[in-house]
C-alpha cells in the first residue's frame, strides 16, 4: 500500500495499541449489572439460517473479489497484527463476542452465548455456544483432522497461547500484564479456568477498564486447540503449553499459513502474492454469508488495482490517493453507474508530533503557535480534496470518548506570531528566522520535519506547513525518510518533528502513547516524550475505572489536557476512498474498522469470473 | 583442463567469503533490523520491562544480540558493572531519586564515581543535563531503571557468573542480592526446563530432574503422606498412562486426567526414582507441571524478606550448577568463541551448510521453501524470455549482417535501438495501459500467472491459461536483451563474413545460403553460444519491476521484499546462491569457449 503505509504501519502499532479496543463502551456487561446487556439476555433470538444478515437468501454461487497490496507474514490471529491479515481472518475466526457495527458500544454474543460479570471479584462467567464446529482441517500430509466442537478448552488454550512469553503475541499480551507487578510471577492479571465444556471463568486480579474487551472481544479470536497443539504430523507439539518448545512450534506452526476458525467463511487457499480464497461455511451456526466464495487478490501495482476496479473486475478496492480517486470518478463506468465511488469515515488520524525534548518545542506556546500556523482546512481542501475531517485529539471522532465541544485550532498567523514572541522567540537579526538565547547560546527557531517518503501526500502537506511556518519566522526543513529509518529515529527519539498517522479504536488505552512513564523507556511508542502529571493521573485512574459514565468523563478530560498541551498538531481523519462494483447492495458504512460489514452485502447479479 | 577447473572451484571459496562479508556489512549499514521492523509495526518493543521479554527472546533466537564480527565478551570482566547494575535494580524509583543528588555533585568517593561512570557508559540520554536539574530526577531515575535493565539484557549469559558470585558471597548485602536476582531474570530467559520435549530424550533428564529435585526438596514437607489405597489407584492409572504408546492419545489422556494436588508426591517419587524408565519420568514431569505452574520461584519483589531471597538465590544456584557448560569456558574455547559466536559466524555457518534456517519474518518459514517457491515461478518465465531472445535475435542479426548497409539492415537496426532504449518497466506500463486495462484493448490479463480456479483446470487449459498470462511479462523481460543480442549477433556475423574463407567459399561457387548458414553462421555463433551461460543466473534473477507490474510472485519480488522487511536470512541465502550460480556459469562459459573454439585452450601461458 503505497500511500499511507507509514500511516498504517505505525497505525498497525496502534492497531494493537489502540485498536484492539473495539469494544463496548458503556453497555458492556462488565459495567451494567442492573440492566441486562446483550450478552446477558436470557435467550438469544432464534437464528434463521436460511437468510443472511441482510435478510436475503444466500447466493448459490457468487464470488466477492477484494484486493490487497502485500502479503502479510502470517495469518495466525494471535500473532498477526497488520490490517491485511485482519481482513482475511475477520470472518473466518470469531471472538467470544463482537462489537456491534451500528452501535460499537454494544457487544453482541458470538461464540459466547451469554456472560455475567461479578464486579466485586472481577470475575467473568462465560457460557459458550453449544454445537459450534471448527472448520475441517487437513494436516500438511493430507490427513484430515477429526472435526471437533468448540469448547471451553479452546478458550483456555487461546489464553494459554497469548500468555506464553515465547509466543510472538507481545502486543496483545501487554494488555494482560500488570505494569506494577512486583515480581515475575504476578505479571499477568488474568486467570482462566475451565468449569465444564461450555463454561469458562475468567478472573482479573486487578481492575482494568478494558477488561470486558480483552476477555470477550479485543481481537482475541478463539484458536482451535486440536489444530494448533499438533505438529505437521498430527502429534502434540509439546505436552506443556507454557513451554518454549510449544511456543516455537506455535510460532512456526504449519497452520499459520492456513486458517481454521468457526466463522461464516472458511479458508481454502493462500497462494502467496497471488490470492487468498475463502468459501462459505455451510455448517455455520449463525446467518450464512451471502457469497459462496470470497477472493482477495494480491495486486501490488496500484494502477492495476484501480483499473481493475473501474473495469468491474473487483468488487471492492481501496484507492488511497485522493487525486486518483477523483480522477477515477470521471471514468465512463462510474458515470454509467457500473462502478460506484465510495468515501466514508475511517478511524485514523494524522498529526504533526513534536519531540518535546527539543529546546524549541518545550514551551507550550510555541506548539500552539505552530498549530495556529498550520492551515489544516486548506490542506484538507487542497491535498485531500475535502475528503477528510478535522480532529482535535487522539480519540475517534464520533465516538463517545471524543469530546466534540473542543474547538478546532483556527489558522491564525497573527496569533501564532504573537505566541512565539511571548515565548521569547524574536527575529533579532532581520534574517526572517526567529531566535532566542538559551543558556547563553543563540538558538534559531528551526526544525526538521520528518515525513514518510513513499507517500506523495505527506510531502505536499509538509510543503504547505513549511511555507506557513516561514511566514511566522520559523524555518522548517523537510526530511524525507524511508520507513525503516523513520522507525529507528522515532524509537531513539532522534527527530525534531514528525508527521504520522495512528489508527484508532472505539476506545483506547492512552497509556502507551501519553503516559510519562513511557517517555523515558527506550523504544517506547511515546516517542515525542510527552509527560504531564495531570495526564498520568487521569490515565492511571482510567485504568481502574469500570463505570462507563466515569470512563467517558475521564476520556473527555484527557482529551482536554492533550488539547491544551498541543504536543501534536492534530490534523484530520481522512476518509477511506474506494471503488466498488455497483452490483453490490446494502452497502452501509460504520465508524469502526474496517468501516463496513461484508456479511450484510448481497448482489444484484452474480459475478462472471474472468481473468 | 581438470586442474584448471579444480583451481577455479577452489578460488570460489575465498570469493564467496568476500561476497558474504561485503553483503553482510552492507546489510548492517542499513537502518533497522527485522525485529525492529516487525515489532515497531506491532508496538511491542516499546513497552515497560515486561513485554520486552518477547523482543528479547526473538532477538536471541535470531542471534541479533551477538556482536557482528568479533566477540570479545568472553574475555570481559563483568564483576563491577554487574554489581552496580544489581545495586540499581534493587532500588525503587524513589530510592534511585534520593541517590541522584549525590551523583550530581561530582562525587569524590570511589563508589559513586564508579556508578556515574557506569551510567555514562550505558549512554543514558541527557544524563548530565538531567543531573543538573533536580526537576528531572524522576524522569532520570526512570531512565536509569530502564537502561540498566537493557544493560542486563544485552549482557546476557556473560553476566551470570558474576551475579551468581554476588549471591554466593557472604559479603553481599541483602539488598544487592535482590538486585542480583533481578539482574539474573533479565539475563537468562527460561532458566529451568520442567518437562521433557514431546519426544523425550535421556539427555534432557539432568535438567528436568535437577529442577524438580529442588522443588521436591523444598516442598516435600508441605504434602501429607499418601494413603496406601490411593497410591494403588494412582499406580494403576499411572501405569496405564505410561503404557500408552500413541502420543496423541497420551496427550489427550493427560489433559483429561484428574488427579488431586495431594497426589503429587506420588509423581515426584516416580520422577525422581533413579530406576524409572524415560517414559515414566516423561509422564510424571508432565503431570507435575500441569498442577504446579511455577515450581521454582525465580524473581523477588524489592521488599522481599531474607528467607525468600535465600530461597530464590538457591534456585538460581541450581540453575548455574546444572548449566555450567554454558557459563564456564576454557581459555582456548574462549579464543574460538571470539570468532565463532558472532552474528557473522552464525550466518556463514548456515550458508556453508546450506541449511538456511528460517526467515526472520513472523511466519518463520524455512528460507529454502521460500526460495524454491519463487524459483518455480521465475525460472520458466526467464527461460521463455531467453528462448525468445535467441530465436528472434540471432536471425535478426544474421539478416542485418548479410544485408549490411542496405535498407533492411537500417530499419532493423533502428527498431532494435528503439527497443534497446525502452526500459522493461516502461514497456510493461505501456502494455498494461494499451492491452490490458480495457481503456483501449483488453486482450491480456492484468495480473498474475494463473486465473482464479486454475488449479481445477484440465492440463491443456491450464497451460494455455498460463501462456496467456505469461505473454506480456515474457515480452517485457526479453525486449532489452533481445536488442542487445541481435546487435551482438550482427557484429559477430559481420566479422565472419569478411573472412577469407567465406570469400573462398563464394569464389568456389558455393550457393549463397550455404555460405551463410554453413560456413559463416557456425563460426559467427561462437561468441553467442558462450553467452548461453548467462542463462542460469538470469533464470534465478527475475525482475523486480516487471514482477511488480504484473503481480508475479517471483525472485525479483522476493529479493525486494526481503530487503524491505529486513529478512536477513532470506536475503543472505539469495545473495549466496546467486553468487554461486554466477561463478559456476562463468566457469561454464570458459569451458564452453574451449570446447567450441579449437583456437582457445586451457594450456599454455594464459591459462587463467
Amino acid at each position: 500500500m503505497g500511500v499511507p503505509c507509514g500511516l498504517f504501519c505505525i497505525a498497525a502499532l496502534l492497531a494493537v495499541a489502540l485498536n484492539a479496543q473495539a469494544y463496548s463502551a458503556d453497555k458492556a456487561p462488565a459495567a451494567k449489572s442492573a440492566k441486562p446487556s446483550p450478552g446477558e439476555t436470557a435467550k438469544p433470538a432464534a437464528l434463521d439460517r436460511s437468510k443472511t444478515l441482510a435478510g436475503v437468501a444466500p447466493a448459490k454461487s457468487d464470488t466477492l473479489v477484494f484486493t490487497y497490496p502485500n502479503d502479510p507474514d502470517t495469518i495466525n490471529p494471535i500473532i498477526a497484527h497488520d490490517s491485511v491479515s485482519k481482513d482475511f481472518l475477520r470472518w473466518v475466526y470469531e471472538p467470544l463476542a463482537q462489537q456491534k457495527f451500528s452501535d460499537p458500544d454494544v457487544l453482541e454474543p458470538a461464540l459466547a452465548e451469554s456472560w455475567t460479570f461479578d464486579k466485586q471479584n472481577l470475575l467473568f462467567t462465560i457460557k459458550l455456544r453449544k454445537g459450534v464446529k471448527w472448520h475441517p482441517m487437513k494436516l500438511p500430509n493430507g490427513k484430515l483432522l477429526p472435526a471437533k466442537e468448540f469448547t471451553a478448552r479452546d478458550v483456555k488454550f487461546t489464553f494459554d497461547c497469548i500468555l506464553n512469553p515465547n509466543i510472538q503475541a507481545a502486543s496483545l499480551r501487554s494488555y494482560f500484564e500488570d505494569p506494577d507487578a512486583k515480581e515475575a510471577s504476578q505479571k499477568y492479571k488474568i486467570k482462566v479456568t475451565v468449569v465444564d465444556d461450555y463454561t469458562v471463568k475468567v478472573r482479573w486480579t486487578k481492575p482494568y477498564f478494558l477488561a470486558d474487551d480483552f476477555t470477550l472481544n479485543g481481537d482475541i479470536y478463539m484458536m482451535p486447540r486440536h489444530v494448533f497443539s499438533v505438529n505437521e504430523k498430527g502429534e502434540p507439539i509439546s505436552f506443556d503449553f507454557s513451554s518454549k518448545e510449544f511456543a516455537d512450534g506455535f510460532n512456526n506452526h504449519w497452520a499459520n499459513r492456513q486458517m481454521c476458525g468457526t466463522g461464516p467463511l472458511r479458508w481454502t487457499e493462500w497462494s502467496k502474492e497471488e490470492r487468498v480464497v475463502l468459501e462459505r461455511n455451510a455448517d455455520y451456526w449463525g446467518e450464512p454469508f451471502y457469497f459462496s466464495q470470497v477472493i482477495f487478490r494480491s495486486i501490488p501495482n496500484q494502477n492495476t488495482a484501480r483499473q481493475n476496479a473501474l473495469q468491474n473486475e473487483l468488487d471492492f478496492s481501496r484507492i488511497a490517493e485522493k487525486n486518483l480517486f477523483l480522477e477515477g470518478k470521471e471514468h465512463e463506468n462510474v458515470k454509467a453507474g457500473k462502478v460506484e465511488a465510495e468515501a466514508f469515515d475511517y478511524p485514523v488520524f494524522r498529526f504533526v508530533g513534536y519531540n518535546l525534548k527539543r529546546e524549541f518545542f518545550k514551551d507550550k506556546r510555541v506548539r500552539w503557535a505552530l498549530s495556529h500556523a498550520i492551515p489544516v482546512q486548506n490542506i484538507i481542501d487542497i491535498v485531500f480534496k475535502g475528503l477528510a475531517k478535522r480532529t482535535t485529539g487522539p480519540l475517534l471522532v464520533g465516538s463517545t470518548a471524543y469530546d466534540a465541544t473542543i474547538p478546532e485550532v483556527p489558522y491564525d498567523l497573527e496569533r501564532s506570531a504573537q505566541l512565539l514572541s511571548e515565548a521569547g522567540w524574536e527575529d533579532t537579526d532581520g534574517s526572517g528566522i526567529r531566535s532566542k538565547t538559551v543558556d547563553g547560546q543563540k538558538v534559531f527557531a528551526r526544525f526538521d520535519l520528518m515525513i514518510y517518503s513513499d507517500a506523495p501526500s505527506y510531502l505536499t502537506i509538509a510543503e504547505i506547513i513549511k511555507e506557513n511556518c516561514r511566514k511566522v519566522g520559523v524555518d522548517v526543513q523537510i526530511s524525507n525518510s524511508k520507513w525503516g529509518l523513520m522507525l529507528q529515529k522515532l524509537r531513539k527519539k532522534e527527530f525534531d518533528a514528525c508527521m504520522l498517522g495512528w489508527v484508532m479504536d472505539w476506545r483506547s488505552d492512552l497509556f502507551q502513547l501519553w503516559h510519562s512513564s513511557q517517555a523515558d523507556v527506550p523504544d517506547s511508542s511515546n516517542s515525542i516524550g510527552y509527560a504531564n502529571p495531570e495526564m498520568d493521573k487521569l490515565i492511571d485512574e482510567m485504568r481502574v475505572t469500570l463505570e462507563p459514565d466515569k470512563q467517558i468523563e475521564l476520556y473527555h478530560r484527557m482529551h482536554r489536557v492533550i488539547y491544551d498541551d498541543q504536543p501534536y498538531t492534530f490534523l484530520f481523519t481522512e476518509k477511506y476512498t474506494a471503488f466498488r462494483d455497483a452490483r453490490l447492495q446494502n452497502m452501509k458504512f460504520y465508524k469502526i474498522r474496517p468501516g463496513y460489514d461484508s456479511r450484510e452485502w448481497f448482489a444484484k447479479r452474480p459475478r462472471a469470473l474472468a481473468n | 583442463m581438470w586442474t584448471y577447473i579444480l583451481r577455479r572451484i577452489l578460488l570460489m571459496i575465498p570469493t564467496l567469503f568476500g561476497v558474504t562479508v561485503i553483503s553482510f556489512c552492507i546489510m548492517q549499514l542499513a537502518p533497522g533490523d527485522p525485529l525492529m521492523t516487525q515489532l515497531g509495526a506491532g508496538g511491542a518493543a516499546g513497552q515497560s520491562s515486561q513485554t520486552r521479554d518477547a523482543f528479547l527472546i526473538q532477538k536471541r533466537d535470531l542471534k541479533l544480540d551477538k556482536p557482528l564480527i568479533l566477540n570479545f565478551n568472553y574475555f570481559r570482566d563483568y564483576s563491577s558493572p554487574v554489581e552496580i547494575a544489581s545495586h540499581y535494580l534493587s532500588l525503587s524509583l524513589d530510592e534511585i531519586k534520593s541517590e541522584l543528588p549525590e551523583l550530581a555533585k561530582s562525587p569524590a568517593d570511589a563508589q559513586s564515581q564508579a556508578r556515574l561512570n557506569f551510567l555514562r557508559r550505558l549512554k543514558v540520554p541527557d544524563l548530565d543535563a538531567n543531573l543538573r536539574n533536580p526537576e528531572q530526577f524522576t524522569s532520570l531515575a526512570r531512565k536509569i531503571q530502564a537502561w540498566v535493565q537493557v544493560y542486563c539484557e544485552d549482557t546476557g549469559l556473560h553476566g551470570v557468573p558474576d551475579a551468581i558470585r554476588l549471591l554466593d558471597s557472604s559479603d553481599t548485602g541483602p539488598k544487592i542480592k535482590i538486585g542480583a536476582i533481578r539482574c539474573l531474570n533479565r539475563m537468562v530467559i527460561d532458566p529451568f526446563v520442567f518437562t521433557y520435549s514431546s519426544r523425550p530424550a535421556e539427555s534432557e533428564t539432568a535438567n528436568v530432574i535437577g529442577a524438580w529435585k529442588e522443588w521436591w526438596h523444598k516442598n516435600e514437607k508441605k504434602f501429607p503422606p499418601l494413603d496406601p489405597d490411593r497410591k494403588e489407584v494412582l499406580d494403576q492409572q499411572f501405569t496405564a498412562l505410561v503404557a500408552e504408546t500413541d502420543r496423541s492419545v497420551l496427550f489427550e489422556k493427560l489433559q483429561d486426567a484428574s488427579f488431586d494436588r495431594d497426589d503429587l508426591p506420588f509423581f515426584a517419587d516416580k520422577l525422581l526414582d533413579k530406576t524409572s524408565t524415560l517414559q515414566t519420568k516423561f509422564v510424571a514431569s508432565i503431570v507435575l507441571k500441569l498442577y504446579i505452574s511455577e515450581p521454582l520461584k525465580l524473581d523477588v519483589p524489592l521488599d522481599a524478606a531474607a528467607e525468600e531471597v535465600a530461597d530464590v538465590a538457591e534456585n538460581w544456584k541450581v540453575h548455574f550448577a546444572t548449566h555450567q557448560a554454558n557459563y564456564q569456558h576454557s581459555l582456548p574455547a574462549k579464543f574460538v568463541l571470539v570468532f565463532s559466536d558472532t552474528q557473522y559466524a552464525h550466518m556463514v555457518w548456515r550458508l556453508a551448510t546450506f541449511n538456511f534456517g528460517r526467515s526472520a519474518l513472523a511466519t518463520r518459514e524455512p528460507v529454502s521453501e521460500k526460495l524454491w517457491a519463487a524459483v518455480k515461478v521465475s525460472a520458466p518465465l526467464m527461460l521463455m524470455a531467453q528462448l525468445l531472445i535467441y530465436l528472434i535475435a540471432v536471425p535478426q542479426g544474421v539478416i542485418c549482417a548479410v544485408r549490411h548497409g542496405q535498407f533492411t539492415d537500417r530499419v532493423i537496426s533502428i527498431v532494435l535501438f528503439l527497443l534497446y532504449s525502452v526500459p522493461a518497466f516502461v514497456a510493461g506500463m505501456l502494455f498494461l495501459e494499451f492491452l490490458c486495462y480495457g481503456t483501449f484493448f483488453k486482450l491480456f490479463p492484468t495480473l498474475g500467472l494463473h486465473s482464479d480456479g486454475s488449479a481445477s483446470m484440465e492440463t491443456r487449459r491450464y497451460f494455455s491459461d498460463y501462456i496467456w498470462h505469461a505473454v506480456l511479462p515474457v515480452v517485457c523481460l526479453s525486449l532489452f536483451s533481445l536488442a542487445g543480442m541481435a546487435m551482438y549477433a550482427r557484429s559477430s556475423m559481420l566479422e565472419v563474413i569478411k573472412q577469407d574463407y567465406v570469400r573462398t567459399a563464394r569464389a568456389k561457387g558455393v550457393p549463397e545460403w550455404r555460405v551463410i548458414f554453413i560456413h559463416a553462421l557456425r563460426n559467427g555463433l561462437i561468441p553467442i553460444v558462450t553467452l548461453f551461460s548467462s542463462f542460469l543466473p538470469a533464470m534465478l534473477g527475475g525482475s523486480v519491476l516487471v514482477e511488480f507490474l504484473f503481480g508475479i510472485p517471483g525472485m525479483g519480488r522476493l529479493s525486494w521484499g526481503s530487503i524491505e522487511q529486513k529478512d536477513f536470512p532470506t536475503l543472505m541465502a539469495l545473495i549466496y546462491i546467486d553468487a554461486i550460480v554466477v561463478m559456476f556459469s562463468i566457469l561454464l562459459s570458459d569451458i564452453l569457449y574451449v570446447l567450441i573454439d579449437p583456437r582457445i585452450s586451457f594450456s599454455g601461458k594464459g591459462d587463467a
